[in-house]
């Protein structure tokens, strides 16, 4: 099995404050997981370990093929500053040498968003500049990806496409961790599901 | 019309002219990274620089601009490190405030009176020399080649810094590039308009694009443009009218940015009706 993230005994957290202890953790090309836990549980704390945005206390975190992570955050940015969706989208082609039109045409028509292309991004409402977000980590076609919540902008009638939306998105080739609270998302999802405590782990 | 002509034949109009054109040009860049990274705190420390380097400069009969770029890139190399414990607006604020101080004291000792200095404060094309012209033009190219060359991962810094980093982003090392271009930009500029004007080469002309930009491309595009009218015409009008060039600059740039209002709020409304 092609092995993307390996967590060892990690401790993690901000200043000598430890929000995770002892956290381990494998995750492998074609694992879908859904991160679980209570608000302060470390689920953020997690994904901001695995990005190395924060370093760990104690412990290991390996890319044993490199890091390559595609990362949406819960409440992507909405400060009035003129970026457009599309120049969103090609944030996640940097370092891509694929063609850059067609490859964010197909990552906004996967989700559902391509009539919101020439929109500017903090027009949209919440919900589509989630979708945006996802686009952009679509279109950088990472083996990891990291969605924190990113359902809780979606009313009750958009959940069905947005669980048809992930099923089609969790491919063989790819690993995807999505952080969620929402019972109908974590019924509807049969991924492999991974609970953080406040302060541990029971997974 | 024949008088400004034969201004323009005499060096210190024609240099000003050319400063003007590069710097309404590519200062606006430079503003765009003010407005998004939140650096005004910071630009009145810079602009709180410059009095002080004025008057050293003329404590010491050293060229003004050399000194004051040297004492604004030391300022924020100082405000960064001072930040690290703590955000850089407070870091900055607490510069200024120093530098304010320094400068008050440094006139007192060195008997510098203080309308010698009064000049920093509104500044003149004018006064550039040859010398003044390389080094605006070598920061210019520097501006715009780094804007060209890192377009896709400061579009990244500017969106949002977490997700710039999860992409392999340097974003702290592009952070201080950033500082130093800005205070590099308001060196520079305050020679050109003067401390008390600076908003409306650097600012201005970005806020007043940004009313209507379609995106970041856009955005700069937009505020070069308006950057390099405003200059072009404000130059040209106070020479015609024989009037200050900033004051000139500034009421322009304030009527652009009340005219760009306008239409984008006629605009928004049409939008809505649609």
């Amino acid at each position: 099995m092609d092995t993307l993230l390996r967590l060892s005994s990690v401790t993690a957290g901000y200043g000598d404050k430890a929000v995770i202890s002892d956290f381990s953790l494998t995750v492998n090309k074609g694992d879908h997981i859904l991160l679980l836990g209570p608000n302060g549980s470390g689920k953020t704390t997690l994904f901001r370990l695995i990005l190395g945005i924060i370093p760990p206390m104690k412990g290991k975190v390996e890319y044993p093929l490199g890091r390559n992570i595609s990362y949406a955050r819960q409440d992507p940015p909405s400060s009035p500053f003129p970026i457009s969706v599309e120049e969103v989208v090609m944030m996640g082609l940097w370092k891509s040498s694929r063609d850059k039109e067609s490859a964010v045409t197909e990552a906004l028509a996967m989700t559902d968003a391509l009539s919101l292309r020439k929109r500017l991004f903090h027009s949209l409402s919440g919900g589509e500049r989630q979708r945006v977000s996802l686009a952009r980590c679509l279109a950088q076609d990472s083996p990891l990806i990291l969605l924190d919540e990113p359902s809780s902008f979606l009313d009750r009638e958009s959940r069905d496409s947005f669980i048809s939306l992930m099923e089609r998105i969790a491919r063989p080739e790819r690993a995807i961790i999505a952080i969620t609270h929402d019972s109908s998302v974590i019924e509807g999802l049969g991924w492999r599901k991974v609970e953080l405590e406040r302060r541990g782990y029971n997974g | 019309m024949d008088r400004v002509l034969m201004l323009l034949s005499l060096k210190p109009i024609l240099y000003g002219l050319v400063g003007m054109l590069i710097s309404g040009t590519v200062f606006p860049i430079c503003g765009v990274i003010i407005v998004r990274n939140n650096l005004m705190p910071m630009r009145y420390m810079l602009m709180h620089g410059v009095i002080l380097g004025g008057i050293i400069s003329v404590s010491f009969s050293l060229p003004l601009l050399p000194v004051t770029i040297a004492l604004c890139v030391l300022l924020v190399l100082i405000m960064v490190h001072m930040g690290k414990e703590g955000s850089l607006g407070s870091s900055s604020t607490a510069m200024m405030v120093a530098t304010m101080a320094l400068a008050s004291l440094f006139s007192h000792i060195s008997g510098v009176p203080a309308k010698d200095t009064l000049e920093v404060l509104w500044g003149s094309p004018f006064a550039l020399t040859l010398s003044d012209l390389f080094i605006l033009f070598f920061l210019a190219i520097a501006t715009l080649l780094y804007i060209l060359i890192f377009f896709r991962p400061l579009s990244m810094i500017f969106f949002d810094r977490e997700v710039a980093m999860s992409m392999g982003v340097k974003v702290e090392r592009h952070n201080l590039v950033m500082l130093l271009l800005t205070a590099l930009v308001v060196s520079v500029a305050m020679k050109m308009v003067g401390a008390l004007l600076i908003d409306t080469l650097v600012i201005l002309p970005v806020i007043g694009a940004g009313k209507r930009a379609k995106g970041l491309k856009d955005l700069f595009l937009r505020s070069t443009f308006t950057g390099f009218i405003l200059s072009l015409s404000g130059y040209f009008i106070s020479l015609y009218l024989n009037l200050p060039t900033s004051g000139v600059l500034a009421i322009i740039s304030v009527g652009i940015y009340a005219l760009e209002s306008i239409i984008a709020s006629i605009t928004n409304r049409r939008k809505i009706k649609c």
